[in-house]
């Protein structure tokens, strides 16, 4: 087992965006679909006659980089925070770790399973019982069967959920649902960890008992990379943070310092600007 | 807190055992493998999406199983009345609620399968933009749960055969091959749309249409023999007319319809797959910004 290398190693990750859409620059027009089979050579051709490095402030053709050029490396056991504004670029990066959109640039190697908690309830459906949302859940989330039912009493457990288990999820309250979406993602037996604000559902004993499973798993030897606006939160967790920017990370660091920089950045930024 | 050991779910030593799968993340370049491989060590997935889609439906409606069969049997009475009494329309010396029920079944799998398949990625949006799974996994998912509707109609079309009292003979052997090109053109429409309709929302809307058009394009109603024979070769660019065609072979062992322009049809099929699920694969990556 190589503990030396980090469990992730991202290099210059970047991402751009069209501004209107909000979809990536290599999305198809329709031509491009009729095209799609047939059109490589002239793919291939257009491509060797860009230029090797695309304009960076693309302001003219519409577009612009979510993410921009972001390397770090993970090791074991690091329980990394992720800081920014609204639109940064925090839960781009995420995305991109978690295989869910490519880089528009850059590569991440990736040693270990990775969970990913982006939204935990993503996987849920409002008709079915909460046992088979938990089954349905984890199957999505990566979980065999057969792992989930040998754990299915320890996630009902976690979610203190054991009365409604057989109730349908739309008779769930929003808290409920949140608490046992969670706890099935909790219980993914993965090397590292993303996760994005999901622990700002439910009620604050619940957030608590979130954090200290967190902090569980980080002891049990998994990395954490960890998003969220909480800020206090963050510092309790996290050993280290890393501070995006409008895509670019500007800081990599401890976390009381770096939500120290990120406070005064935000209250300058305040002064200026109406507040959105 | 007892939480906080509740949630380990392994002991911190197994993950010195594990060997660690390495990942390379990087922008797309070139054509995707088939994927399918992935697919299958997924399989469970797939069968998760299957049953979540049958225990939904079941669950909502009331009549569950009774829909499933009022629907071809409602749609054979009026084949029967117009198309078989009134125009005398032939069918190969089958009864013709037969003849008709056994194009229906074929029929009302593809049609509900490709409509279902089609919309299930543009529905599923949570999923696409925050998790990260096989996609292939989503549209397999729903041809597979449609098969219990398939099966329910089988299950009706057995109980005609022995009301008219027919026996099929050796030609049911032909039948793996009716039902292996009934899932493979539908795993065909079924990729195509639903990979498409991330996009351009425009198919799910145009789809009745289509599948309108289609139903006269099959010989669903009428016998594939009414087709002048030098037209039989585009005609069977349609690969499901074939499929019921030997339907019937295989059922009600009708061999008026065999045709060599049967073979354009599987040749449609199989490389409509294999685009199919390259061009699946090829606009995977892009669903998360798309959708």
């Amino acid at each position: 087992m190589p503990s030396d290398q980090p469990l992730i190693e991202a290099r210059g990750l970047s991402k751009r965006y069209r501004r209107d859409r909000g979809r990536i620059i290599e999305s198809m027009g329709m031509h491009h679909l009729l095209g799609e089979l047939a059109g490589m050579p002239w793919r291939t051709a257009r491509r060797m006659l860009r230029p090797t490095e695309p304009a960076r402030s693309s302001d003219d053709d519409g577009t612009f980089w979510a993410l921009e050029n972001a390397s770090f490396d993970l090791h074991a056991g690091e329980t990394l925070g992720v800081i920014g504004e609204n639109g940064a670029g925090k839960s781009v990066l995420l995305k991109i770790l978690a295989r869910i959109t490519p880089p528009t640039e850059g590569t991440a190697t990736i040693r270990g399973r990775v969970g990913a908690m982006l939204e935990v309830s993503a996987g849920f459906h409002h008709e079915l019982t909460g046992r088979e949302n938990v089954f349905l859940s984890g199957a999505i989330l990566g979980m065999s069967q057969r792992e989930i039912a040998a754990r299915l009493n320890r996630i009902i457990d976690f979610a203190e959920i054991s009365d409604a288990i057989d109730t349908p999820v739309k008779r769930y309250s929003s808290g409920m649902t949140a608490r046992l979406a969670f706890s099935v993602a909790a219980h993914l037996d993965a090397e590292i960890m993303l996760v994005d604000e999901v622990l700002a559902v439910g009620d604050d004993a619940f957030k608590n008992k979130c954090l200290d499973a967190m902090r569980s798993l980080a002891r049990s030897g998994r990395s954490i990379v960890f998003v969220s606006h909480e800020l206090d939160m963050l510092e309790r967790l996290c050993d280290r943070a890393i501070l995006i920017d409008h895509g670019r990370i500007i800081a990599d660091g401890e976390p009381g310092a770096l939500i120290g920089l990120h406070r005064n950045d935000a209250d300058a930024a305040d002064a200026e600007e109406i507040p959105a | 807190m007892h939480s906080a050991d509740a949630i380990s779910t392994s002991g911190a030593g197994r993950f010195a055992s594990t060997d660690p799968t390495i990942t390379v993340i990087k922008p797309i370049t070139g054509w995707p493998t088939l994927g399918l491989r992935e697919l299958w060590r997924h399989r469970e997935l797939v069968w998760v999406f299957a049953t979540r889609d049958v225990r939904v439906r079941y669950k909502q409606r009331v009549a569950g199983m009774g829909w499933v069969i009022l629907q071809p049997l409602l749609t054979m009475g009026i084949f029967s009345v117009l198309f078989g009494r009134m125009m005398k329309v032939p069918s190969n010396d089958i009864p013709y609620p037969l003849f008709a029920l056994c194009g229906l079944v074929a029929w009302t799998y593809f049609v509900h399968a490709t409509t279902k398949s089609t919309i299930i990625l543009a529905n599923s949006r949570d999923l696409l933009t925050k998790v990260r799974f096989p996609r292939l996994a989503l549209p397999f998912g729903t041809l597979l749960g449609g098969l219990v509707d398939f099966a329910i109609g089988f299950g009706l079309l057995t109980v005609a055969l022995a009301w008219y009292g027919l026996m099929p003979g050796w030609n049911l052997l032909a039948l793996p091959a009716a039902v292996g090109l009934l899932i493979m053109t539908t795993v065909t429409s079924s990729l195509w749309l639903s990979a498409t309709n991330v996009r351009y929302r425009d198919i799910e809307n145009a789809l009745p249409f289509f599948t309108q058009l289609l139903l006269f394009l099959s010989p669903i109603a009428y016998p594939a023999t009414m087709i002048p024979d030098a037209w039989r070769w585009l005609y069977a660019v349609n690969p499901m007319s074939t499929v019921i065609s030997v339907f019937r072979f295989a059922l009600l062992g009708d061999d008026a319809a065999i045709h060599p322009a049967w073979f354009v049809s599987v040749a449609v099929a199989i490389v409509g797959c294999w685009t199919g699920i390259l061009y699946f694969r090829r606009q995977e990556d892009r669903f998360a910004d798309a959708v």
